[in-house]
C-alpha cells in the first residue's frame, strides 16, 4: 500500500480508498460474477466512468465471458463508438482478457494517474479473475463428480433392488414349484400305496412293479425336500429356533419312525440316552439330523447288523454318536462326504441299489453349522462307520 | 369309536385318498373344499380333529387359523393338524404360532403314517 500511496497521492486522488476497496473485493469474491461486478462498480464510481466492462478471452482471443452492462455488442460495431480505453488484463503466463472503459461522465480525459493506476491494477485483476475461473472450474468438476457418484449410486441401488426382486421371484418360484411338484407326487404315492396295501389279489409281478413305482415316487418326494433344504441353506433362509429339547424323548420319537426300516433289515437298533438330558436346539432340525444319520446307517449296514446311537457329555457339549457295522467308507472318500451330491464313487457299485439323493450329509452338516454344532466321522471299510455330532447342552 | 374329523382340503386326489383311508379306519370324515366352507363348519364345532391344507382358494389355511382363533366355535373342536406341501420354515412356524398342533408334509407322509398321527392325536388330544 505504501508503494501505491507514494505513487498516487500527489494529486490528492482518493487512491488509498480505491485500492483498499479493490483489494477487499479481490480477496473476498469467490465467483466470477461477484468479482467482476464489484470491480466494475468501484471503477465506475471512483473514476467517474460512464461504462466499464470486462471481457474474458481464451488464448486465441475468442471471447469466453463478458460483463459489460450498457455496452453495445459486439464492440467493433459502428454503433459502439464510445470505447475510450482498453487495458489488457494479463497475468505472468497469459492474457486473460481486457478491461474496457468509455469516456468519463465528467467529459474529462483520463489522467496519466488513472492510466498508471489501471495498468498497475490490471495484473491483479487478471490473477483474481483467473482464480475465480479456476474456482468455478473446480466447483463445476466437483458438481459433475457428485452427479456422477449419485448416478452410479442410483444405478447400484437399482441393480440391487432388481437383484432383490429376482431373488424374491426365485424363492417364490422354488416354493410354488416345489408345492406344485409335491402335490402330484403325493397323489402318485398315495394311490400306489392304496393299491399295494388294499388290493389282496395282485399278481406278485404286478405287486413288485407297483412297489417299485411307489419307491421311485417316494424318492422323488425326498429329492424335492432335499432340494428345498439346499436352496434354503444356500439362500441363507434356513431358520432355526433353539429351545430346550429332551433328548431321550426325541430319541423315542425317532425310534417310532425308523423302527420299521430297522426291522425290515433285521438290524439291531439301539438308542441310548440318559434320562433328563436336555439340549438347546431346533427340535425339527434335530429330528432331521438324527433321522438322516440313522437312515444312512441302516442303508449301508448289511442285514442282521447293528446300529447304535449313544450320547455323552464332554466339555459342556452333548456328543451324539451314530455307529453302524456297515460297509464303511474308504479313507480317500472321507473328505467329499459332506459335499453336495457327494455320494461316493468307490462305494457306488456296491450300493447303487440304495436310494438316496446324495444331499443328506451335506444338509446335515450345514444344519449343524447353523445350530452351532460340529460333525466328525471315523470309518473302517467292511467294519463300520461312526458319525459324531455335538449339541449345545440345555 | 370316537372320531369325527373335518378335512379341509381343495385337492381332489388328496380328498379321495384321505377320506378312504380315514373312513376305512372307522372315522367319520366331513369334507370342506376350501377355507371358507371349512371355517363355517369348524365354527359349528364338535370335531375331534381338523386336518387343514394351507394352499386353498378363497381362504387359505393360515387365514383359516387366524379366523378360528378370533371367533372360537360354539362347541369345542379337537386339535388342528396342518397337512400341506408347503414347507417354508416361516410358514411352518406361523401355523404353529396360530394354534396348529402339528405340521406334516403330505408328500412325505404315506396313508399309514397319516393314520398313526391321527390315532395319536385322537387318543391323547392334549398331549402334543
Amino acid at each position: 500500500m505504501n508503494f501505491f500511496k507514494k505513487l498516487f497521492n500527489r494529486k490528492g486522488y482518493e487512491t488509498e480508498e480505491l485500492l483498499y476497496l479493490l483489494s477487499q473485493v479481490m480477496a473476498s469474491s469467490l465467483t466470477f460474477k461477484v468479482l467482476t461486478q464489484n470491480i466494475l462498480e468501484i471503477i465506475k464510481e471512483k473514476l467517474h466512468v460512464a461504462k466499464v466492462g470486462i471481457i474474458v478471452s481464451d488464448t486465441k482471443g475468442n471471447t469466453l465471458r463478458e460483463v459489460a452492462p450498457g455496452w453495445q455488442t459486439p464492440y467493433s460495431t459502428p454503433k459502439e463508438k464510445n470505447i475510450a480505453l482498453v487495458i489488457e488484463l494479463k497475468t505472468n503466463h497469459r492474457t486473460v482478457g481486457s478491461l474496457i472503459l468509455s469516456g468519463k461522465s465528467t467529459r474529462e480525459k483520463f489522467s496519466s494517474q488513472d492510466i498508471k493506476m489501471l495498468n498497475i491494477l490490471a495484473p491483479e485483476f487478471a490473477v483474481a479473475i483467473e482464480n475465480t475461473l479456476s474456482y468455478e472450474e473446480i466447483k463445476q468438476f466437483n458438481e459433475t463428480l457428485q452427479t456422477e457418484i449419485k448416478n452410479a449410486t442410483d444405478e447400484l441401488r437399482q441393480a440391487n433392488s432388481r437383484l432383490l426382486e429376482l431373488d424374491r421371484l426365485k424363492d417364490e418360484f422354488i416354493s410354488i414349484a416345489s408345492h406344485d411338484l409335491r402335490t402330484p407326487v403325493s397323489a402318485v404315492k398315495n394311490f400306489l400305496w392304496l393299491t399295494i396295501n388294499k388290493e389282496s389279489k395282485l399278481a406278485p409281478k404286478v405287486r413288485d412293479n407297483l412297489q417299485r413305482a411307489y419307491n421311485a415316487a417316494d424318492r422323488t418326494a425326498m429329492l424335492i425336500s432335499d432340494m428345498l433344504d439346499v436352496s434354503r441353506i444356500e439362500g441363507r433362509r434356513l431358520e432355526v429356533r433353539k429351545v430346550p429339547v429332551d433328548l431321550a424323548k426325541a430319541f423315542s420319537e425317532i425310534r417310532e419312525d425308523i423302527d420299521v426300516k430297522a426291522k425290515a433289515k433285521k438290524i439291531n437298533l439301539l438308542l441310548d440316552c440318559p434320562a433328563n438330558t436336555t439340549v438347546l436346539t431346533d427340535p425339527n432340525k434335530l429330528l432331521q439330523i438324527i433321522n438322516n444319520l440313522i437312515d444312512n446307517a441302516i442303508k449301508f449296514t448289511p442285514i442282521g447288523g447293528k446300529v447304535e446311537v449313544t450320547t455323552k457329555l464332554k466339555d459342556s457339549k452333548i456328543m451324539v454318536s451314530v455307529s453302524d457295522t456297515g460297509i464303511g467308507i474308504a479313507k480317500e472318500d472321507l473328505p467329499k462326504l459332506f459335499t453336495k451330491f457327494g455320494r461316493l464313487h468307490s462305494s457306488l457299485s456296491s450300493v447303487s441299489e440304495v436310494p438316496g439323493t446324495g444331499l443328506g450329509l451335506y444338509i446335515t452338516k450345514k444344519m449343524l453349522d447353523i445350530l452351532g454344532g460340529t460333525i466328525e466321522v471315523t470309518s473302517e471299510v467292511n467294519k463300520g462307520t461312526t458319525f459324531t455330532f455335538t449339541l449345545e447342552k440345555g | 369309536m370316537r372320531g369325527k374329523i373335518l378335512l379341509i382340503e381343495d385337492d381332489k386326489d388328496t380328498q379321495d385318498v384321505y377320506t378312504e383311508v380315514l373312513t376305512d379306519a372307522g372315522y367319520t370324515v366331513d369334507l370342506a373344499p376350501d377355507g371358507v366352507v371349512g371355517l363355517k363348519k369348524a365354527q359349528e364345532g364338535g370335531y375331534d380333529l381338523l386336518l387343514l391344507d394351507l394352499m386353498m382358494p378363497n381362504m387359505d389355511g393360515l387365514q383359516f387359523l387366524e379366523q378360528i382363533k378370533k371367533s372360537p366355535p360354539k362347541s369345542k373342536n379337537g386339535p388342528i393338524i396342518v397337512l400341506t406341501n408347503v414347507s417354508q420354515d416361516s410358514i411352518v412356524q406361523k401355523s404353529l404360532d396360530l394354534g396348529a398342533a402339528a405340521y406334516f408334509i403330505k408328500a412325505s407322509l404315506n396313508p399309514d403314517q397319516l393314520l398313526k398321527e391321527v390315532r395319536s392325536f385322537l387318543l391323547e388330544p392334549e398331549a402334543k
